[in-house]
């Protein structure tokens, strides 16, 4: 503090105190200044200073008509840093120069003796490092002398900031919650679900959002009681519901409640599916004051549910079509899982097991009673299709408890997943031993002639092998001339057996060089091919005289056997060169290396099979025109009781519209028989496949006797009922055989003889028999009537309706069961035809 | 309405069969014999198919077909047939389909039907 502080504080006590401020005041030179010394200073500026100076709110006093500024501590951060230090002892005009134009008139209505206030004026504030936003109420009064005369303006502030603060935060938080209600109530209005409030004891709708009104359109909800509103659920158990709800306070829910809904009122409803929630709702003393009910469609939730039931059901109608399927048919199906467990095996199966599904199904190869090297040989084959991916074929032979030694064609196949990746293993296996018999049957002969051949082409190579020796040994004459001889003779021997043979048998024979394709063949091949014994004939010679329709066939055939070692058994026809003839032959031939190993013998021989092939063409023939022959009067038949029994069916006259309907019925039965005979006696018999199951072959004799009745007049049908005899066999071809046997009674009886059918069970078979008062057969006869054709060998040309192979194919069907068939008979007397099956 | 030029050798079941197709709703234009000028009769009556009678051996009938054939490739040629092997003969012959006969009119109207799928076929 300087003297001159010193004394101004001390010529000045009313510039006493003050902080920073008053000592700035008391810095300043006022003489300088229009206000002048402070000692000069009116007696109310002074006053007005001091109370200024003494006082801890912001207080401003612009004095005269310049409006000099004195101001306090408190006021000082108002002014901030830009008009601080120098609006101190200045005019406001200066200092408040930007705002004048406003200030300007209201500081002059102040100095008439006004007083003016604004509030809650905002002033950016530097007061604790950062800049906030302050709030002051100012007021601007006149400062006045004992005369009343203004000589100033007092401003004095009061910060308001807090309290502007409060009120913003209370209008926010306003703000807040009127958003965050109309937030809830747009919510509800546009939920997808439908949502009410049910309010107080009455249950009255509070709040009804569109969503649900549509599941109720045209009633009016809002503000009504529930069951005023809706008086259809009173006394439904949802009414009890609603009201446990609200008294216990428990949560309930409805589950895909079907509701027909309409788009718009009176339109039509679809149906959809509803899941229904009730809440209570607690008033804030925990008490039930309503219910929240929200309802969620599951229409599409229940329709998927719904196809995936139709799925499962379709997927389990095709299980059980194949189930059908698969135990309906003698082959043996079965599908095994990596393990080697079977996960399936059908009916076949497990009664060839003796096992049932329970016991059989999950258990492995061994358990299920297969031999061990038996199961190691499938696993070893689900092993390999684990891996290659491929499906295994193969034939196993074992013994058969009942049906003895039988051989077994099967198959195994891989079974994908989604991945390609092998899941399981199906087999099916088909009893093949009767197949197995023809073809081995049909191999020996074969072989038989193979075997002649082999014979052939050994002497050849003997041959080849003396020439040689007599080439090597020329020097060594004298000492081998004895061995050769022997040798020579021994070919000669062996030559002349052959030979002998294969005159007997007719057969002609070949030999081809491999290299100089020279062909050497005997007379009787030349013959064949229509050739003089003493002429030459060459492979394209020989080929020439093959017809067209074989003449390539065979020539690739030869060239792949002599060149690739392929096989060589071939029919074709040849038509003589000088003869002319039609000639139909069977070739088979094979292939020796020599053993110098320069070149291979093709050798082999050629028989006529003419004579059997013309009998297969003419078996073909005549039964095309026997089919013909029968079709073609049933064929305008069929149509014409077709479209009779089409007119008919709405006609009054019963009998014929009856009568039409059997005769249709007949006729496609007659239809189905000689299509069944026909093609059954063009198939191999070892193509005749029989179809086993369970039927009760009394009702089947009873049934076919009926059917016979209604065509048959002429003979009278004698049946002892007999108890019910349950068989497995083929139906339709037991049906078929036991219908073949009336028949032929019938036939070969005359007119009004009786015919005696019985059904008995005798030593664990069933015996059925037929028997008939007619002519009764020669001994000779008995002995054929089972073989093919043997009515079409006597006379076929005047019965046509007996080709002779119904009894053939019976005894045929009758076989294939394990049956047997046989006829006892006394010319004159009648014959009786039985057949039994095994039970 | 459909039109089916029909060769049958047996005049009573081409009776019939012209009778049954007719009252099937198809205009039927019926020949005993495969000695008919089959090219005029077709460009003239402009058919949906023709039925031939695969006879026996069926000889007549392929050669007529073949001429169809050359001209109509796309006409559909059927073989009517008491063969019992025809379901294997007909396509080695190069015929459209079969009909068996004995035929069910059921099965004579499906296989008609397959070839001239919008025919409308109402029995009374």
């Amino acid at each position: 503090m300087t003297a001159n502080d010193q004394a101004s504080f001390n010529d000045f006590p009313f510039l006493a105190g003050g902080g920073a401020m008053g000592e700035l005041i008391r810095s300043i030179n006022w003489s300088a200044n229009s206000l002048g010394e402070p000692s000069d200073w009116p007696l109310a500026l002074q006053q007005s200073v001091s109370m200024m100076l003494t006082t801890s709110f912001p207080v401003l006093i612009c004095w005269g008509g310049n409006y000099i500024q004195l101001y306090n501590d408190a006021f000082r951060p108002i002014n901030g840093e830009t008009k601080h230090p120098q609006a101190m002892g200045g005019s406001a005009k200066d200092t408040y120069a930007e705002i004048w134009e406003q200030i300007g008139p209201m500081f002059q209505s102040v100095m008439q003796g006004q007083t003016i206030g604004f509030p809650n004026f905002m002033v950016p504030l530097d007061r604790n490092g950062f800049v906030e936003d302050c709030y002051f109420d100012f007021a601007y009064s006149p400062i006045r002398d004992s005369k009343g005369v203004t000589g100033g303006i007092l401003v004095i502030c009061m910060e308001t900031t807090e309290k502007v603060k409060a009120i913003n935060l209370a209008n926010q938080a306003q703000a807040a919650v009127a958003g965050e209600r109309d937030r809830l109530t747009s919510f509800f209005m546009q939920a997808p679900a439908g949502i009410c409030i049910l309010s107080g004891p009455q249950l009255v709708y509070e709040l009804v959002n569109p969503a649900y009104q549509q599941l109720l359109p045209g009633r009016k909800l809002l503000n009504r009681p529930i069951f005023e509103a809706l008086p259809e659920l009173v006394g439904t158990p949802l009414e009890q519901v609603l009201l446990n709800v609200y008294r216990t306070g428990e949560p309930f829910e409805i589950n895909e409640l079907l509701i027909p809904v309409a788009e718009h009122e009176g339109g039509p409803t679809l149906d959809r599916y509803f899941t229904f929630n009730y809440q209570a709702r607690h008033d804030e003393n925990d008490q039930v004051d309503g219910i929240l009910v929200f309802v969620f469609e599951v229409t599409s939730m229940k329709n998927v549910q719904e196809d995936l039931r139709e799925a499962r059901e379709r997927s389990d109608q095709q299980k059980r079509i194949y189930e059908a399927i698969s135990s309906g048919t003698p082959d043996l199906m079965y599908m095994f899982d990596l393990d080697y467990r079977f996960t399936y095996a059908n009916n076949s199966l497990l009664s060839m097991w003796g096992k049932t599904e329970e016991n059989a199904i999950g258990k492995g190869l061994l358990e299920n009673g297969y031999e061990p090297w038996h199961a190691e040989m499938h696993e070893r084959e689900i092993d390999q299709i684990k891996v290659t991916k491929q499906p295994v074929r193969g034939e196993v032979s074992f013994p058969h408890a009942i049906l003895g030694k039988r051989v077994y064609d099967y198959i195994l196949t891989p079974v994908f997943n989604e991945q390609g990746e092998v899941t399981a293993v199906a087999g099916i296996t088909r009893d093949v031993s009767e197949r197995k018999e023809l073809e081995e049957a049909l191999a020996d002969s074969s072989e038989e002639l193979q075997a002649i051949n082999e014979e052939m082409s050994a002497v050849n190579e003997e041959q080849a092998a003396s020439n040689e020796e007599l080439r090597s040994t020329n020097e060594e004459l004298a000492v081998v001339n004895e061995q050769l001889l022997e040798a020579r003779q021994k070919i000669e021997e062996s030559e002349t057996a052959l030979r002998l043979a294969i005159e007997a048998a007719n057969f002609g024979t070949w030999f081809i060089h491999s290299v100089t394709r020279e062909f050497i063949t005997d007379a009787r091949l030349k013959e064949l091919f229509g050739y003089y014994p003493d002429e030459d004939l060459s492979i394209e010679q020989a080929l020439a005289q093959i017809t067209d329709e074989y003449r390539g066939y065979v020539a690739a055939k030869l060239e792949n056997a002599i060149y690739r070692n392929g096989d060589y058994d071939v029919t074709y026809s040849v038509i003589g060169l000088h003869d002319n003839q039609l000639r139909w032959l069977r070739a088979i031939g094979n292939l020796k290396v020599d053993p110098s190993g320069a070149f291979s013998a093709f050798t082999g021989m050629v028989m006529d099979i003419t004579e059997q092939k013309q009998d297969e063409i003419r078996k073909n023939d005549f039964i095309g025109m026997v089919s013909h022959e029968l079709k073609t009067p049933l064929t305008s038949l069929t149509a014409i009781v077709q479209v009779a029994n089409l007119k008919l069916k709405d006609s009054e006259d019963s009998f014929l519209a009856g009568a039409m309907e059997k005769a249709s019925v007949q006729v496609k039965r007659m239809a189905t028989m000689i299509n069944g005979f026909l093609n059954v006696s063009r198939l191999e018999s070892a193509k005749l496949i029989i179809d086993k199951r369970k039927f009760n072959l009394e009702e089947l004799i009873e049934e076919t006797i009926q059917e016979t009745e209604m065509t048959i007049t002429s003979h009278v049908f004698k049946f002892e009922p007999c108890n019910p005899v349950m068989i497995n066999a083929d139906h339709d071809k037991i049906g078929a055989v036991i219908t073949n046997l009336i028949s032929n009674a019938v036939k070969y009886s005359p007119k009004g003889k009786k015919v005696d059918i019985k059904c008995e069970v005798i030593g664990g078979r069933a015996q059925v028999s037929v028997k008939d008062e007619g002519m009764g057969l020669k001994p000779q006869d008995k002995e054929r009537v089972f073989e093919r054709y043997y009515r079409v060998e006597t006379d076929h040309t005047q019965h046509i309706s007996g080709f002779g192979i119904g009894l053939y194919l019976s005894a045929e069907i009758i076989h294939r069961h394990d049956g047997e068939i046989w006829v006892e008979s006394e010319s004159g007397k009648g014959s009786t035809f039985y057949f039994s099956l095994p039970l | 309405m459909e039109t089916i030029i029909v060769q049958e050798t047996d005049s009573d079941v081409l009776d019939i069969l012209t009778y049954a197709l007719q009252i099937g709703g198809y205009n039927i234009y019926p020949l005993l014999s495969c000695d008919e000028n089959f090219l005029g009769i077709i460009e003239q009556t402009k058919p949906h198919v023709v039925i031939l009678d695969f006879k026996l051996k069926g000889k007549e009938c392929i050669r007529v077909l073949r001429e169809i054939k050359i001209k109509y490739p796309h006409l559909p040629v059927i073989a009517s047939s008491c063969n019992s092997n025809i379901n294997e003969d007909y396509d080695l012959a190069g015929f459209d389909d079969y009909i068996t006969k004995p035929f069910d009119l059921e099965d004579l109207y499906l296989t008609l039907r397959k070839h001239i799928p919008n025919s409308r076929y109402d029995v009374a």
